[in-house]
């Protein structure tokens, strides 16, 4: 109980008279509240809906705190302090999903980020509070889980029979949340025409974890251009490892050291505006070196305990196009096509492959309607079929989003 | 810990409400109006001073934070001169307003991400132009009732030298219009629409004059987006000036 105790005051003394005593620390907020329904095969890792929640019902997707405090003129901190559904479908505790600080100088075209912060790697990446967003659910290169896990590699009950909440479940290409931590380097070339970002992390983009117990290391990058007002182009890609230390794979990790498993991603993304017209699209290419993980446990060579390793690779690909109706001010439609492209369906005749393919590719079709009914407070539906388009994977999600 | 994180989370949203709207709850305190001199003799005026009380103002700086605009404070209502943002109005009680011609030379830009002027107060029914002075899509929209528009996203307003035309709005409502951009979140402005033509913005220490105006009944209304409308009565006659002095709370 004293413990207790001690943490609510020490959390009010840091927070709430934070805004008395420093008076240049800025607190926003957002909320978002809404029903939604999916279909009966529903489950987190397919359509973003969990198994037990997904008939009609009330709920709360996210709340967050965000915090922006200027240090001095060079430095500032900002943070998330963040709650949310994520693969349980209850309202969890809040935790921090970024945290960092900034050196940025005022005569400099270029600043420096230590801790958690947007994942440079991906268009969406930087679309992570809901208010901002078009549809609710992101694309399926950042939503689908795919069969490969970070304790098992290639596993095909990863992306069927996997729990979100066991944390021992298939990875979406890139991490659903958009953050990453290490180190960020942002370089705007030319203002508003050309930018470069690099990260340093130790564990590649598709992870969401804020460590890992191996000796990873993955870098991220993306350069945006500007070529004119109404073009946005963005290269991005990364390199590196994406395996965690667990309990299933420890007793093999002398023989088969796991930092030598890496994810590769290269991607192309455009917007392109016009009048009330906006058009985003992108394209995700990930190559996995993954050992392969079955039945019966790791898949291993002749009588040593080398892991078989295979080389698997998967394109997602989307394309957004949002409509503004001027006579309907404040009001959006908008509709996403969306594909994941698995290639390949195994290496050799292995009876591991001749049942279970990589996976299966995915189609999901999404329809939106939005409308402020404020400046700052949204009301969004959004109803999304995806293959086999028989309705077992359907949703119909309704939100009102605020941000204050 | 979670108990730590739970108090902050609920604690932050909790007291930063608090102290967000606890400016509005002190009381006025306004000087009446005190009768000065002469003048025009055939018309009155009104000067004085209107006295804001010092806010919190954000760092000079605008830095790239993760959330962009959204978390970006703009200096349009939190760096600038409160004093520039107000806008001190005479309204006829007694009698028709004068000289309600719409005007149509009015301008706000869209320059560093900023609506500027923030606030252009404008007679009823004149036309306003906005134009894009930055080289990235600005847009502009309105939600309040009555004067609900959206002109979409627009580009530089020079492209190759080739210019391109200005979009235009044309003010129909009454009282303040606010206006933001969709695309740069922390960009807003407000129009106030008057149905009246004796209007000033202050000076940057506060001060203020209404010519011209013809004798009778007034109400005089001081408009500042972060305070209460202020207004007070007043009743001028033709040839005098008068001096008055308002606080605004």
């Amino acid at each position: 109980m004293i413990k207790r105790i001690a943490c609510i005051i020490l959390a009010l003394i840091l927070f709430c008279p934070g805004t008395a005593l420093f008076a240049q620390i800025q607190f926003n907020g957002t909320f978002d509240a809404g029903i939604r329904v999916g279909g009966g095969q529903s489950s987190f890792v397919k359509n973003g809906i969990e198994s037990e929640f997904r008939r009609l019902h009330f709920h709360i997707p996210q709340v967050n705190l965000l915090m922006f405090a200027p240090i001095n003129e060079t430095f500032f901190f900002e943070a998330r302090l963040q709650s949310d559904i994520w693969g349980t479908g209850e309202l969890k505790n809040p935790y921090f999903t970024l945290a960092n600080v900034t050196w940025s100088h005022p005569n400099k075209n270029y600043s420096i980020t230590a801790g958690r912060y947007i994942n440079p790697v991906g268009f969406y990446s930087r679309r992570s509070l809901p208010i901002n967003r078009t549809f609710h659910e992101l694309p399926l290169t950042y939503s689908y889980f795919v069969n490969i896990s970070d304790q098992r590699g290639f596993w095909p009950l990863a992306g069927e029979g996997g729990s979100y909440t066991s944390s021992d479940v298939g990875l979406t290409t890139i991490y659903f949340g958009g953050y990453a931590t290490g180190l960020l380097f942002d370089w705007s070339i030319i203002e508003n025409k050309s930018r470069l970002q690099i990260g340093l992390t130790s564990v590649a983009p598709t992870s969401g974890d804020n460590y890992t117990n191996l000796a990873n290391g993955a870098i991220l990058g993306r350069l945006t251009l500007n070529p004119s007002i109404k073009w946005q182009i963005g290269f991005t890609g990364s390199y590196g490892g994406f395996m965690q230390q667990s309990i299933v794979n420890s007793s093999f990790r002398p023989l088969n050291p796991l930092e030598k498993y890496r994810q590769t991603l290269a991607g192309f993304d455009f917007k392109y505006g016009l009048g009330y017209w906006e058009i985003i699209g992108e394209a995700i290419f990930s190559h996995w070196f993954t050992p392969v993980y079955g039945d019966t446990g790791f898949q291993t060579e002749g009588n040593t305990n080398n892991f078989v390793e295979r080389n698997f690779s998967n394109l997602g690909t989307n394309l957004d196009i949002r409509f503004e109706p001027p006579s309907l001010t404040g009001s959006y439609f908008a509709i996403r096509l969306d594909h994941m492209n698995f290639i390949g369906d195994g290496e050799d005749s292995n009876s591991m492959y001749t049942t279970n393919d990589w996976d299966k590719d995915v189609s999901r079709i999404t329809a939106a309607f939005g409308y402020k009914l404020a400046r700052n407070v949204e009301v969004k539906i959004s109803t999304s079929e995806q293959s086999p388009y028989d309705g077992s994977f359907y949703t119909l999600r309704a939100t009102i989003s605020t941000f204050f | 810990m979670k108990f730590f994180f739970f108090a902050a989370f609920i604690g932050a949203l909790v007291m930063g409400f608090i102290t967000t709207n606890a400016d509005f709850l002190t009381s006025p305190n306004n000087n009446n109006t005190i009768l000065n001199g002469s003048t025009d003799l055939k018309t009155a005026s009104i000067s004085g001073k209107i006295n804001i009380p010092s806010t919190q103002v954000n760092t000079s700086r605008r830095f790239r934070s993760s959330y962009g605009s959204r978390t970006n404070r703009s200096s349009n209502s939190n760096g600038q001169n409160q004093y520039l943002s107000t806008v001190v109005s005479a309204h006829p009680l007694n009698f028709e307003a004068p000289d309600m011609e719409p005007e149509d030379s009015i301008l706000i830009r869209q320059k560093d991400a900023e609506f500027i002027p923030s606030i252009t107060p404008v007679k009823v029914g004149s036309t306003v132009y906005f134009v894009n002075d930055d080289p990235f899509y600005h847009n502009v929209f309105s939600l309040t009732p009555g004067a609900k528009f959206n002109i979409g996203r627009r580009p530089t307003g020079d492209i190759f030298s080739k210019e391109i035309p200005v979009t235009k709005w044309r003010v129909e409502g009454l009282g303040p219009i606010s206006i933001f951009c969709d695309i740069h979140s922390q960009m807003n402005a407000v129009i106030l629409s008057l149905d009246t033509p004796f209007y000033s913005k202050l000076n940057e220490d506060g001060s203020f004059e209404l010519k011209g105006l013809p004798a009778g009944e007034y109400e005089i209304r001081v408009y500042n987006k972060a305070f209460d409308l202020l207004t007070q009565q007043i009743t001028v006659k033709t040839g005098q000036t008068y001096s008055v002095e308002y606080n605004l709370n």
